[in-house]
This record gives C-alpha cells, sequence and structure tokens, in this order.
C-alpha cells in the first residue's frame, strides 16, 4: 500500500473517528522501505474500543468493526482508490506484566514519530508486536519480507529490548532467535 | 560388498556430541563417526559442524505462511543417510549444498513429500522472493517434477517441465484458502 493511501486513511480516522492512535505493522515499515503491505494497523487505548464502536455504527463509507469483542478488530473502509482493511489494535496483549495501556503509552511517548501530522510507531515496536502474540510464528512472512526488504537485523535485538520493558525478554528473545536464523531462507546464496 | 559413509575426526578438536563412534574390535582406535539425530538441538550442532541437514518443521513451514501440523521431518544430503542414525523420517536432497544452505525454495521442494498443496502455499505466499531459475533447477535437480506439476508449479515457472496431471486451478484455489495465512499484522 502506497504511504498516500495510509496517509488517507489516517486523516480519516483522525477526523471521522476521533481517537488517538499511533499507525503500526506493515504500514509503519513502508514509511521507510517498500513491503508491499496490505492493510493499514493502527493501535489505541483500550477505553476507545465505545468511542470507535458508536463513530463505525451507521457510517455509509466503512463497516462496523468486526468482531463484535477482542484485542484485534476491523473495518472496510471505502476510498475512492478502493476498499482498505483498517484493523484496530489495543495495547493490553503488549503490555505484559504491566497495566493495560502502558504498552501504548510507551509507544507513544518514546518508540514513535510524527510525519505529515500522523504518528507511526518504530519499526522494532513492529516487530515486537509481531513476536508478542499467540501464534507468532504467523507473522513470519511479515518479518521476513521486512528483513529481506532491507529492515535491518538489529530490529530484532531492539524488539527483544522492548520485551525486557514488559517482562517478556525471554520468549521474545527466543522468538527474535528463530527468526534471525530464518533469515538464511532468504540468503541471496546460490549453487 | 556395500559402500559405507562414516565420518572421521581430523585432529584433535573437540567432537560434538552428535557424531557416536562406530563400534570397533577391542583395542582398535574409534576414529569412525555416525551422525546421531535425536532432537531439534542435535540438529543445531550437527549444522554448526557443516552437516549437510535441516529440519523440516511446522514452525518454520509456519513462518514462511503455511500453518499446518505434521512431526517434524529431516532433510539430508542423499549421500549423508547411510550414515544417519535418526528416529526422524528423512526426505533425502541430491543437493548437499541445498541440505546445508537452504533457501525458502528448497523448504518448498522438500514440502512437496509432506504437503504438495503446502509447498505450493509456501511460494505463493513469498512470491516477491521466488527466484524462477534456481526453483527450476532445484525441482529437476530432485526429480519432483511430478508432484510439482500436481500443484501447478509451472503457475509461477512457465519453463518446468510438466509431468503427469495438474490439480484444476479452481481446486488448488479452494485448498489454499481452506489454509489461509493467519498474520496478525501485515
Amino acid at each position: 500500500m502506497n504511504p498516500q493511501t495510509v496517509r488517507k486513511v489516517a486523516a480519516w480516522i483522525r477526523s471521522e473517528l476521533r481517537v488517538p492512535f499511533v499507525v503500526v505493522g506493515g504500514s509503519a515499515i513502508e514509511r521507510h522501505v517498500s513491503v508491499g503491505t496490505k492493510d493499514v494497523d493502527v493501535l489505541i487505548a483500550v477505553g476507545d474500543w465505545s468511542s470507535l464502536d458508536s463513530a463505525l455504527e451507521h457510517r455509509r463509507d466503512a463497516t462496523p468493526l468486526d468482531p463484535s469483542t477482542g484485542t484485534i478488530r476491523g473495518t472496510v473502509l471505502m476510498l475512492p482508490e478502493g476498499r482498505v482493511d483498517v484493523e484496530f489494535i489495543s495495547g493490553q496483549p503488549f503490555s505484559g506484566s504491566r497495566p493495560g495501556d502502558d504498552f501504548v503509552v510507551y509507544v507513544r511517548n518514546y518508540r514513535s514519530s510524527i510525519s505529515h501530522g500522523i504518528r507511526y510507531a518504530d519499526e522494532a515496536v513492529v516487530f515486537y508486536m509481531r513476536l508478542a502474540v499467540d501464534g507468532w510464528e504467523a507473522n513470519g512472512p511479515g518479518i521476513l519480507r521486512d528483513l529481506r526488504a532491507g529492515v535491518p537485523g538489529s530490529t530484532l535485538d531492539a524488539a527483544v529490548e522492548i520485551g525486557r520493558r514488559f517482562g517478556r525478554q525471554s520468549e521474545i528473545r527466543e522468538r527474535a532467535a528463530f527468526f534471525r536464523e530464518k533469515a538464511h531462507l532468504f540468503d541471496p546464496r546460490r549453487e | 560388498m556395500e559402500a559405507a559413509v562414516t565420518f572421521v575426526r581430523l585432529g584433535d578438536d573437540r567432537t560434538p556430541s552428535v557424531f557416536v563412534p562406530i563400534s570397533k574390535p577391542k583395542g582398535r582406535p574409534r576414529s569412525e563417526f555416525r551422525v546421531r539425530i535425536r532432537s531439534e538441538a542435535d540438529v543445531g550442532l550437527a549444522r554448526r559442524s557443516n552437516v549437510p541437514l535441516f529440519l523440516l518443521d511446522a514452525r518454520t513451514v509456519a513462518s514462511l505462511g503455511y500453518p499446518i501440523e505434521f512431526p517434524s521431518e529431516l532433510v539430508a544430503a542423499r549421500w549423508l543417510v547411510p550414515a544417519l542414525d535418526t528416529n526422524f523420517r528423512v526426505i533425502p536432497f541430491l543437493s548437499d549444498t541445498a541440505a546445508l544452505h537452504p533457501r525458502f525454495e528448497d523448504v518448498a521442494v522438500a514440502m512437496l513429500s509432506v504437503d504438495a498443496i503446502g509447498a505450493r502455499a509456501i511460494l505463493d505466499r513469498n512470491r516477491d522472493a521466488i527466484d524462477p531459475v534456481y526453483l527450476l533447477r532445484r525441482v529437476v535437480q530432485e526429480q519432483v517434477e511430478e508432484k510439482a506439476t500436481w500443484v501447478r508449479f509451472f503457475d509461477l515457472v512457465p519453463e518446468l517441465p510438466r509431468v503427469g496431471r495438474p490439480i484444476p486451478k479452481a481446486a488448488l484455489d479452494r485448498k489454499l484458502r481452506n489454509n489461509p495465512i493467519r498474520e496478525t499484522f501485515g
């Protein structure tokens, strides 16, 4: 997805849904290297779910959040250039041993930057989130794709550092090591 | 008479535990070894000693975009197989370079022996990284053209020789849809 579309989606969230958010996932990586992400993921505070539900309830340009509960819920936004899947993610699964929104606060304060008026998470945040979820292996294509596209391997180390802050260092380290080891699958060595 | 494959120690380096001495008549020095692989850790030890093998496991395959459960299998250079002592099922590779330095195309080629639809899914879900020339050479080298034809590798590499009948495109698409990629944050 091109960065202009991400900016359009972000502008829509800000003006129409009116909740604070940080762009995460492949769209945050896309700002630095082209990785071909297909949707837009945004991180929000736990307390903003009800505002979002209300804002999306009767819109013509977007579907209600699906599923109806959970920590990852999506809408489909109709833009003139086509449909865009937008996933809203609340921070509590990533806060580990700390209170639910600590991760969101941490990202906002220390691990993100603003570009064109939109707050984007650092690459390390994106990698940490991918490594921190149940079924983390399924995020392999994204991690391996981003490493292949030029995201530095040290981003995995930075993700482990974020894990340390939230009491999840050992599991994140093990998972990062797995992907570091698998990076050879895309090594350009030939017979 | 038959040819035997064994490993020998060069110099006085410490021998990793995966190298198990072959018993010799009493009084003769133990200088020949087999490779014993019982666990993922053994695979890592052997690979660090440049033994051409790798583990084809569910976690690796999931990380390439195909979530599936299956008992891990050992991919090993074919010449190495007689020297292996393992409880894993073994997939022999003619290319020892591919067994030692596998690329994701090699994982797909090995997956043809486990789950051919999975092999195709791995290629589809990493399509931007496929090296068609490498894939063509590997399919031909490992003589898996029939399985590759069945799951229509030729859609991705038209030059691939077709052997046997392919699954209809619509049926393949249906099977791939039944095992969707489950990325949380693409």
